[in-house]
């Protein structure tokens, strides 16, 4: 009896300690963030299979992508935006007129992307939607997303489902003579195919829907995998890509009005030792115009410090090329659908590539921190003889303020 | 396709099949900034240009900006 007695009390004793002390602790720490990331991207590529020039012809090209991400967290929503442009100037462009010159058509593709997510009262599941635009001499895309994170209560499995939806116009004329936004005029045929439309339709539909699980396998693996599905309707050929026949005859590239896409990605991320991680990548794909691709990639990351490390990386990728597809003059006379898009050919690529990466998480101010620093250089090299060098340098940075 | 079905059966069992509860305190090495899955803004511009200059779409990649990817 004394010793239940003895139990009772301890337990409430117990009980009214650990009240008190949680009436002491200070309310729940709201931190309002702000996240700035710049980014830019330096693309320069060349070979000599030019899809304007009927898959034969110079694929100089070089792109300067200047673009910035903001992120502002209030409590437990975020608001997000991306924008950025992409300088272009294209030397297989210029050939849609045969104006051939070195200093090529400049162009510019412009882009933005808005979101907002909200971390649910659960701590557990976040649900957030966007949108955006982008938007070039001959293009005009819009999109919609919305989407759902789940993670499990032990934060050893994140489940993710997204849909996102495209509108796209391939009508060009909405950046010459001024800002025509909403008075494009016609779809760009090459100079000696205007004689005619080749194509009714000037829109394409995309939708898209991508999901995920990521899961700690354990102190020291995480992998994920990702299905993804893709649907497109509408006008799927660029219609300035000639196609030349074995006859000799000309026309434009023509391909069917929609597409199925399908595609799984697996990674698996592994801690070795203490201070390398191996992050390995797998990627499958099929889609209904007949092409199937597979890549493999490997990116390790070497730690030399607490700051600094360095990141080697490789990748290959195998393609079996489209049915629709066929080089200069093989396509038969009068066929319904043909392309001479050396990107839907069979191929096999290599990537090789470095980043370096500064993190030294230091503040340079009581509420600016200056968070990491990355350079990436990659190159790329296609077994048709295509080649490319990509340089991307970020520098993220954030603002704290803590709320109570 | 077989081969493909045993393989991915295999990577499941191997990976959810042995996952072990890791506690907060030891979650040193899976929250550390390069074991995360996700592509950070360098690796997502690599996946894009994969994306244009391959008839491939990657899974997971990011495709709020489209583009014709034309040239």
């Amino acid at each position: 009896m004394k010793k239940n007695s003895f139990l009772v009390g301890t337990l409430a004793f117990v009980q009214f300690f650990a009240q008190a002390q949680s009436s002491d602790l200070p309310k729940e720490e709201q931190v309002n963030r702000t996240d700035i990331e710049l980014v830019y991207n330096n693309y320069i590529q060349d070979g000599n299979n030019s899809a304007v020039t009927g898959g034969l012809g110079t694929e100089e090209l070089y792109v300067y992508g200047p673009s910035l991400n903001y992120a502002r967290t209030i409590g437990r929503t975020t608001l997000s935006a991306n924008v950025g442009t992409d300088i272009i100037s294209s030397a297989s462009t210029d050939n849609i007129d045969f104006i051939v010159s070195s200093a090529s058509i400049l162009d510019a593709r412009t882009y933005a992307n808005f979101g907002v997510g909200h971390l649910m009262e659960n701590q557990q599941t976040t649900w957030y939607t966007g949108g955006g635009f982008s938007i070039e001499s001959d293009y005009l895309s819009l999109n919609l997303k919305g989407g759902l994170i789940h993670e499990n209560k032990k934060k050893g499995r994140t489940y993710s489902v997204q849909f996102q939806r495209f509108w796209d116009d391939l009508r060009w004329g909405r950046l010459q003579n001024g800002l025509n936004l909403f008075k494009p005029r016609r779809l760009i045929y090459p100079q000696e195919l205007r004689f005619r439309e080749w194509h009714e339709n000037t829109k394409r539909h995309s939708y898209n829907l991508q999901m995920g699980l990521d899961q700690v396998i354990n102190k020291r693996l995480v992998m994920g995998i990702y299905p993804e599905f893709t649907y497109q309707d509408g006008l799927l050929s660029t219609p300035f890509h000639r196609v030349y026949f074995e006859d000799g005859s000309l026309a434009v590239e023509a391909l069917p009005s929609y597409r199925y896409k399908g595609s799984l990605g697996l990674k698996l991320n592994a801690f070795v030792g203490g201070s390398v991680v191996l992050r390995n990548s797998v990627n499958g794909y099929a889609d209904s115009f007949g092409v199937r691709g597979l890549s493999l990639e490997n990116e390790t990351v070497i730690k030399l410090d607490p700051s600094w490390s360095v990141a080697p990386s490789l990748r290959y990728y195998t393609q079996q090329g489209s049915r629709y597809f066929a080089p200069l003059g093989e396509h038969q006379a009068g066929a319904r659908y043909a392309s001479s898009d050396w990107d839907l050919a069979d191929f096999h690529t290599w990537t090789v590539g470095t980043r370096f990466r500064y993190s030294p998480q230091a503040y340079l101010s009581k509420r600016m921190k200056f968070n990491s620093m990355s350079l990436q250089y990659s190159y790329y090299d296609r077994s048709n003889g295509l080649y490319s060098h990509l340089i991307s340098l970020s520098v993220e940075t954030s603002w704290d303020k803590k709320k109570r | 396709m077989k081969h493909w079905k045993l393989l991915l059966s295999g990577i499941l069992l191997l990976g959810l099949g042995s996952c072990a509860s890791v506690q907060p305190y030891e979650r040193q090495f899976v929250d550390d900034a390069a074991m995360k899955l996700k592509s950070d803004a360098c690796g997502l511009y690599k996946g894009y240009v994969f994306s244009i200059r391959e008839g491939a779409t990657p899974a997971s990649g990011a495709k709020g900006s489209g583009g014709c990817g034309c040239n």
